[in-house]
């Protein structure tokens, strides 16, 4: 027989699993019946491509980058590119993505776009800004 | 047989015991991971970049930027492919021209005086002196002494 204890126990847990399932398992369902989830792994390969190309260009540029991202986040932190549900933090989007790019010398890219209809990349003496549009 | 006659264990074990939740959930977070990287792995399969499309952007770098082995001069205007030959003996210089930490490619490159046939080379710290490595050749003008010659970069490029 169960103690009191153990019992509370297994209704946390029950609860919590549950609670994880529901919040879970339909966003899960939403984003691959939506195809989000090829979205978000496109778009954050063009944009690792984009910031690879405009390191290998030697002047300044402007590129604009026409893709509704609404409903999601762009971050740009150290080498890497996540993209992943406005609704979620970071880590816990299942079906976060990731691409690495490849910065030149000291330059640093850290960006936070949410929503955005359009991005806009500027490299301006070798430093390069992401912003939206 | 002793061990099958063992009442304690399966009460332990049963349904509806606390073992038998918690066994419960692991093995649902297991199924939940598992899917999601099964399912994961098939879209990002499906989404590849084609092969050789990110390292000829990032192989451009190497005779573009002037933050690898571009010539720029005084005034700050970088020259495209025409390479500083005082910049190209020093792998700090390569290591600031493109960050290779945990990355999927290696190079070295190799720059041919045509006159001379002279060859200087660098490779990244993480090149592999035995592995396998593809070659990809640009025609380039080199910087040297104030006088520009004509060369050849070979870079060749190593899965690390």
């Amino acid at each position: 027989m169960a103690k009191r204890g153990q019992l509370v126990i297994k209704a946390l847990i029950i609860l919590i699993v549950s609670a994880i399932l529901i919040i879970l398992y339909p966003s899960v369902g939403e984003t691959f019946g939506k195809r989000d989830v090829y979205k978000k792994v496109v778009t954050a390969r063009e944009i690792a491509l984009i910031i690879d190309a405009l390191y290998s260009y030697p002047y300044d540029v402007a590129v604009s980058y026409e893709k509704d991202l609404t409903g999601l986040i762009v971050e740009i932190s150290g080498e890497n590119i996540f993209v992943y549900d406005s609704r979620f933090s970071r880590n816990l989007d299942p079906t976060l993505a990731a691409y690495r790019f490849y910065p030149t010398g000291p330059n640093k890219i850290d960006a936070k776009l949410e929503n955005a209809k359009n991005l806009k990349f500027e490299k301006i003496k070798n430093e390069l800004i992401i912003k939206k549009e | 047989m002793k061990q099958f006659s063992n009442k304690k264990a399966t009460e332990l074990w049963g349904p509806g015991s606390m073992m038998f939740f918690i066994l419960f959930v692991v093995a649902l977070g297991f199924s939940i991971l598992l899917s999601s990287i099964i399912i994961n792995s098939f879209v990002t399969k499906n989404l590849e970049i084609p092969v050789g499309v990110e390292e000829t952007i990032l192989i451009e770098r190497f005779y573009n930027s002037p933050d690898c082995f571009a010539y720029e001069d005084e005034s700050g205007r970088v020259y495209q492919k025409i390479i500083d030959l005082s910049k190209f003996n020093s792998r700090g210089i390569l290591d600031k021209c493109i960050s290779l930490t945990d990355s999927k490619y290696a190079f070295k490159l190799e720059l041919v005086d045509f006159r001379s046939s002279e060859k200087l080379s660098i490779t990244t710290s993480n090149w592999a002196n035995f592995g396998n490595s593809r070659i990809e050749q640009k025609y380039v003008s080199v910087h040297s002494d104030n006088k520009i010659k004509n060369g050849k970069l070979l870079i060749h490029i190593q899965n690390a």
